[in-house]
C-alpha cells in the first residue's frame, strides 16, 4: 500500500506516524513545501518570546526520527491531484502515484485588501520564516501595531509584549476576541491588556499603510494616524485548497469530509486546518483551525487509510488563551443554543467570568476567564455529554460549582449531595 | 414567500433588529441563497459557511439553487479557531 500525505504540519506528521504504527509495511511519503523540518506554528510565540530556540519549534526531535519510521520526507509543492489516475503533480518532482492520499495542507494567513499591505515591515505571524523576520525587526521599544485581536492575534500579542515592544492592537470589531468571547469577556480582556501597558483600539479600521522614510505610517478610519516600525497582521486564515481546483474533490471553504475524514473521492482523505468536517455537537461541517482538531483528524484519517475503519464523532471548537497572564477559554456553542438555558457569573474587578450554555441538562458551550482549573473539566463535560441531572439547577444558580458537578456526575462520588 | 434564516456569531447583526440568531424572512419566489445574502447586506467579499436545510451549500451552488417556501437557510462564519 502506497500512501502520500500532502502537508507536514501536525495533521500530516501525526497521520504519517499513525500509518506506520498501523501498517509496518506500507510506503509513506510526507510532502511539505516549507524548507523546514516539520514544525509547530503553535511554538512560534515561544520562539518570539525567546523561551525556546528554533529546534524547540520542531514537532519531533532527533535527526533520524522520520527515517527510522520509514517515512520518506519530500520538500516540494503539490500543484494538482488527479483522483482517477491516483496521482499528484509536484513542482520539482514530476508525478507521484498513490493508493491512498491525505490532504493536510493547512491554511494561510489572510491579508485584508488595504493599500500598503505589501510594504516591507508589514508581516504575518504564520510561518517559521515570518517568526524569524519579526524577531529580526523588533526589539525592546520598537513601535509595533498588531492588526487583529482574534485568537491568533491575541497569542501573537503575548509574544510581542514579551519582546518589550511598544504595542498597539487594532481590532475592527467592537471588542477583543469577537469570535471567541462575548462582550463581557472581551471587555475584561481589553481592560486587562490596557492595565499591562498595551494600547487597544477596538471598533477601529486600518485604512492604509504608507512608507515614511524608514518608518510606516498607519492611518485609521477616524482620520488619525501613527508612525510605527513594524505592522503584524493577524486578520484570519484561509484553507489551502487552490491546488485542488478542477480535481473533482469537493470543497466548500475547505475540503469537505465525512465522519471517516474521507472526501467525496474514494481513498482520498483530508485533515486539519484544510478540512471542513463534522462538528461534535451539531454535525454541521465546519473548519476548526486549531491544533487539537489537526491532531485528532490526522490520527483518525490515517487509521481509515490503513484500513482500520474508525468513526469520527466530530470536533469540538475550543480555544484556550493566555493573554499577559489572564487565561481565557471558549468551548463549543458558547454563544447559546437554541431553546437551551444558560447561566453566567461575572466579577469584573477580579477579572473572573464564567458562562455556561446547556442543551437539556448537558453543557454544550462555555466561556471562562481567570479560571484555569476549569478548562479540562469543562472540555470533559462537553465532550462526553455528561448528563447533569439535578446538578444543572445548582449550576444555573452558581456556575462556579462546575468542578463539584463534574466530580459528582462522573466519579459517582457523594461530593455535594 | 417566507423562509427561515439562521445565523451564528457576528453574522447575527445582519438579521432584522431584535431577531437574535434567527428569523423568518419574506423573500421573492424564485430567489436564490446568494440573493438573500445580498438582501441581508452580507459583504460580498467575505467568505461564509452556508447551509440549506441542514446540508452544506458550496459557493458554486448558492446563485443557482432556487429557494422554496419554509426552507431553512443557515449563514455562519467561515471558520473557527484561526
Ligand atoms: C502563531 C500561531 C500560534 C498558534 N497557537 C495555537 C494554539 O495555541 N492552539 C491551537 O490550537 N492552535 C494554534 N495555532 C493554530 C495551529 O498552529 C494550526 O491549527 C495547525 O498548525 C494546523 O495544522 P495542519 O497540520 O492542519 O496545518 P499546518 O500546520 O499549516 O501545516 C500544513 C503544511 O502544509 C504545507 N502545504 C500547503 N500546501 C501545500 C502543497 N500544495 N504542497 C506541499 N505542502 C503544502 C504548508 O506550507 C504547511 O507547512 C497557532 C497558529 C499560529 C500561526
Amino acid at each position: 500500500m502506497k500512501h502520500i500525505v500532502i502537508g507536514n504540519g501536525p495533521a500530516g506528521v501525526i497521520a504519517a506516524e499513525t500509518l506506520r504504527r498501523t501498517d509496518p509495511k506500507c510506503a509513506i511519503t510526507l510532502i511539505g513545501d516549507e524548507p523546514e523540518a516539520p514544525y509547530s506554528r503553535m511554538a512560534l510565540p515561544y520562539l518570539l518570546a525567546e523561551s525556546i530556540n528554533e529546534d524547540g519549534t520542531h514537532l519531533r526531535h532527533g535527526a533520524d526520527h522520520y527515517k527510522e519510521l520509514g517515512i520518506d520526507i519530500v520538500t516540494d509543492q503539490v500543484t494538482s491531484v488527479v483522483p482517477d489516475k491516483r496521482s499528484v503533480t509536484l513542482v520539482k518532482g514530476g508525478e507521484a502515484t498513490f493508493d491512498r492520499l491525505l490532504i493536510a495542507t493547512g491554511s494561510h494567513a489572510a491579508r485584508p485588501p488595504i493599500p500598503g499591505m505589501d510594504l516591507d515591515g508589514v508581516e504575518n505571524c504564520w510561518t517559521l520564516e515570518d517568526g524569524r523576520r519579526i524577531a529580526a525587526a523588533t526589539k525592546k521599544g520598537s513601535r509595533v501595531v498588531l492588526m487583529g485581536a482574534g485568537f491568533i492575534g491575541c497569542i501573537v500579542l503575548e509574544a510581542l509584549a514579551a519582546r518589550g515592544v511598544e504595542l498597539t492592537v487594532v481590532e475592527m470589531e467592537d471588542r477583543m476576541l469577537p469570535r471567541m468571547m462575548d462582550h463581557t469577556g472581551g471587555e475584561m480582556i481589553k481592560r486587562w491588556c490596557e492595565s499591562k501597558g498595551v494600547t487597544v483600539l477596538t471598533a477601529t479600521k486600518v485604512e492604509a499603510i504608507e512608507q515614511t522614510g524608514k518608518a510606516l505610517k498607519i492611518s485609521y478610519g477616524d482620520g488619525s494616524s501613527a508612525e510605527v516600525d513594524t505592522v503584524v497582521c493577524a486578520t484570519g486564515v484561509r484553507p489551502n485548497v487552490g491546488f485542488l481546483e478542477g480535481s473533482g474533490i469537493e470543497t466548500d471553504l475547505g475540503v469537505l469530509v465525512d465522519n471517516n475524514l474521507q472526501t467525496n473521492k474514494d481513498g482520498i482523505y483530508a485533515a486539519g486546518d484544510v478540512a471542513q468536517g463534522p462538528e461534535l455537537l451539531t454535525g454541521v461541517k465546519e473548519i476548526h483551525a486549531i491544533q487539537p482538531t489537526a491532531s485528532e483528524h490526522g490520527r483518525i484519517a490515517a487509521l481509515n487509510m490503513a484500513g482500520e475503519a474508525t468513526h469520527y464523532r466530530g470536533s469540538l471548537s475550543m480555544n484556550v488563551l493566555n493573554t499577559l497572564g489572564l487565561v481565557s477559554s471558549s468551548f463549543g456553542l458558547w454563544d447559546g443554543n437554541e431553546g437551551g438555558d444558560e447561566t453566567s457569573l461575572a466579577d469584573a474587578d477580579s477579572y473572573r467570568y464564567l458562562r455556561l450554555t446547556f442543551r437539556d441538562d448537558v453543557i454544550v458551550g462555555a466561556l471562562a476567564l481567570g479560571l484555569t482549573h476549569h478548562v479540562g473539566i469543562i472540555r470533559g463535560l462537553i465532550q462526553t455529554g455528561v448528563k447533569l441531572g439535578h446538578w444543572k439547577d445548582r449550576l444555573m444558580k452558581d456556575p462556579n460549582r462546575v468542578m463539584e458537578a463534574y466530580l459528582a456526575r462522573t466519579h459517582g462520588s457523594s461530593f455535594g449531595y | 414567500m417566507q423562509i427561515k434564516v439562521k445565523t451564528g456569531g457576528l453574522l447575527r447583526r445582519y438579521l432584522p433588529e431584535g431577531s437574535g440568531s434567527q428569523c423568518e424572512l419574506d423573500v421573492a419566489a424564485g430567489t436564490t441563497p446568494l440573493a438573500v445574502m445580498g438582501q441581508l447586506g452580507l459583504p460580498a467579499e467575505d467568505q461564509y459557511l452556508v447551509m440549506l436545510n441542514g446540508e452544506v451549500l458550496p459557493a458554486t451552488q448558492r446563485g443557482e439553487i432556487v429557494l422554496s417556501e419554509n426552507d431553512e437557510l443557515g449563514l455562519f462564519p467561515p471558520l473557527k479557531g484561526g
